[in-house]
């Protein structure tokens, strides 16, 4: 460790016992000729005892056998080597700028050769410049498709292209104003999102938990992507769960400002659990019934071929995932990865309402997986080396999917009618939802179920459009306003409550009307 | 495992009448609730046994106690909940027997990914 910040390190190579200097650019050191590069142990001491005499310090545990590592002033590298040193700057992480003395980068500068009467001994030296940390970007990496998978979507712009989310961002309709509550494994603090300006409020801890900015899962952090897909100036409440699920929930409801949705892309299966709702789930059961019954539009993964619950309670928008055969958008079926079921607990209740993207299963390293979507994750976290990878070591980002990604796209799409429509209630954003979804017509879900012409148990309603979701919201406002008085009206427009319709968009709604 | 390590569990909460989100038939929404005034009094005796309560509505409470306050309190045991098997109170005392109609260890649940 340098002794001062004026410290000057360097690596001294004594000649080599191989043929070439260490420093000969035209050979390349690998482990197989790395030992030719060593020096003769006489030889080390005597350059130790030389450089140590000029005054240098010699850091023996960050010596080895090919180099020795010292310290100096400017003043010692300039009398011994003739370095030229000069004060320089460095940007060594994203913003993160550092100061250092070194000589020029360039080759004739850099390399320093020892003094005549040393110069057989030490074949050379380097001042040390210091590395750039590679730190996540908010750039995904291009990652390889692997053999068994099929290409993916990139958040935000592939779902939000996909779901139509990005038709009704060009109307100025974002989700503004919009609270989302995400009961979920943690929010890492990911460049992703900063670099986006997208509004994460602060994480809150469920019961039990701990360490709200630390997701070493990644879920969370991931699934918060979605949301932000379609609509990307909601404002997220992420809460990191412990194993109180309800008190996660209470957590996420008792926040200011509270969330007018919430996102949840868990749950448990009902088969395992037992032949009717057992009273341990009775207090989320009723948690999620008040939630709902105060307005809170709440939305839950349907599984992964579980029977999920809370994804079967009634009173939720239960979602369930379709894939698409990229790059055809128009390609879609029932992923062979999500859940489609009659519920077991609620007499009557089919899942899923409505579908988000989730990629069909394939089979990538001894297990089923769905990498159609590649989310931002905490660096390091399970999902950052779920397979197939997304590039070298951890980046940051991770190639998944399941309903856990189809659920928060549809609370980002719900966020969009909420805007506009601020009276919303569940009930309606359930049914504008399924009114307004494309039909899927082929695929067979992880529970063995096969999509058919019209709304089925597979996919329920269909794959979720954006915008005649949100035209189906605005025609109520429409009606409002052919309703009002004049003043209402001026007073609707100039609000923005009653938007202008660019002839572009018309355009669009005739050519997605014929195409359906 | 540790007797003072700290555990979650969920109070549900009891009306007057012993009604609660347990004795519904058909749980919808309110059905269970007990008053403001109720919740607030349960939580006071709960913090009275030495209990941390973290968070609530009007018909459970997430409250926090050592294994040894919740097997005293409740006959709660930790290896119930370790091993999965659906872990609740054993007993109720009786001061509390009129406001509490059951206490359960939340299992977590699981993330679909």
């Amino acid at each position: 460790m340098s002794e001062s910040a004026d410290e000057i390190i360097a690596s001294v190579s004594p000649r080599s016992v191989g043929p070439n200097s260490l420093f000969d650019e035209s050979v390349q050191i690998t482990s197989e000729n790395v030992s030719q590069f060593s020096s003769d142990p006489s030889d080390v001491r005597d350059a130790k005892n030389a450089l140590t005499r000029a005054g240098f310090t010699v850091y023996e545990e960050a010596s080895n056998d090919q180099t020795i590592q010292i310290g100096g002033s400017a003043k010692q590298f300039k009398e011994f080597f003739g370095a030229k040193i000069k004060k320089q700057k460095a940007e060594i992480g994203p913003g993160v700028q550092t100061t250092f003395m070194a000589t020029d980068s360039d080759p004739a500068e850099s390399m320093l050769g020892a003094p005549e009467e040393f110069s057989s001994l030490i074949e050379g030296a380097v001042i040390a410049r210091p590395p750039t940390y590679f730190a996540v970007s908010a750039i995904p990496p291009i990652a390889d498709v692997h053999a068994s998978a099929y290409p993916y979507f990139y958040a935000p712009d592939g779902i939000s292209v996909m779901l139509r989310a990005a038709r009704v961002h060009r109307l100025g309709v974002t989700g503004k104003g919009i609270v989302v509550g995400m009961p979920d494994t943690g929010m890492a603090p990911h460049p992703f999102f900063r670099e986006r300006g997208y509004r994460v409020l602060s994480t809150l801890l469920g019961p039990g938990a701990s360490d709200p900015s630390i997701d070493t899962v990644g879920h969370g952090t991931g699934e918060a992507a979605n949301v932000f897909s379609c609509a990307p100036d909601a404002r997220l409440r992420p809460v990191k769960m412990g194993n109180d699920a309800v008190g996660a929930i209470n957590v996420a409801l008792n926040s200011s400002p509270k969330p007018h949705i919430l996102t949840n892309s868990w749950g448990w299966d009902e088969r395992d659990v037992g032949p009717v709702i057992p009273n341990w789930l009775k207090p989320l059961e009723a948690a999620i019934s008040n939630a709902v019954a105060s307005g809170v539009i709440v939305c839950f993964s349907a599984g992964n071929g579980h029977f999920g619950f809370p994804g079967s309670h009634p009173d939720v928008i239960s979602v369930g995932g379709v894939h698409v055969n990229l790059p055809d958008l128009s390609d879609f079926e029932a992923s062979s990865y999500a859940s489609s079921f009659n519920s077991t607990w609620y007499s009557g209740r089919a899942c899923p309402d409505v579908c988000g993207l989730t990629g069909k299963r394939v089979n990538i390293a001894g297990s089923g997986k769905a990498p159609s979507i590649m989310l931002p994750v905490q660096e390091g976290a399970q999902l950052d080396t779920i397979a197939p990878p997304t590039g070298p070591g951890t980046d940051g980002y991770g190639l998944f999917s399941g309903t856990s990604a189809a659920c928060p796209q549809i609370a980002g799409i719900v966020a969009l009618m909420k805007e506009k429509k601020a009276t919303l209630t569940p009930v309606q954003a359930k049914q504008k939802l399924k009114q307004s979804a494309r039909d899927v017509t082929k695929g067979t879900t992880g529970n063995g179920v096969t999509a058919v012409a019209g709304p089925d148990l597979a996919t329920g309603s269909g794959l979720a459009d954006a915008k005649w979701a949100y035209l189906n919201t605005m025609s109520e406002v429409a009606t409002a306003f052919f309703a009002a008085p004049k003043e209402q009206q001026l007073a609707m427009v100039n609000s923005g409550e009653m938007p202008e319709v660019s002839q572009e968009f018309v355009q669009d709604l005739i050519d997605t009307l014929r195409s359906r | 495992m540790n007797g003072t390590d700290q555990t979650v569990v969920q109070v549900v909460m009891k009306n007057a009448d012993g009604s609660s989100i347990l004795t519904q038939e058909a749980l919808r929404a309110g059905a269970g609730d007990v008053s403001a005034a109720r919740a607030e009094e349960i939580r006071a005796k709960l913090k009275a046994l030495g209990l941390e309560v973290l968070e609530g509505n009007l018909n459970t409470l997430s409250v926090a106690g050592t294994s040894d306050q919740l097997e005293a309190i409740f006959g709660l045991t930790q290896a119930a909940a370790a091993i999965g098997i659906e872990a609740h109170a054993a007993h109720i005392s009786k001061d509390l027997e009129p406001f509490v109609a059951d206490v359960f260890i939340p299992q977590p649940p699981e993330f679909f990914r």
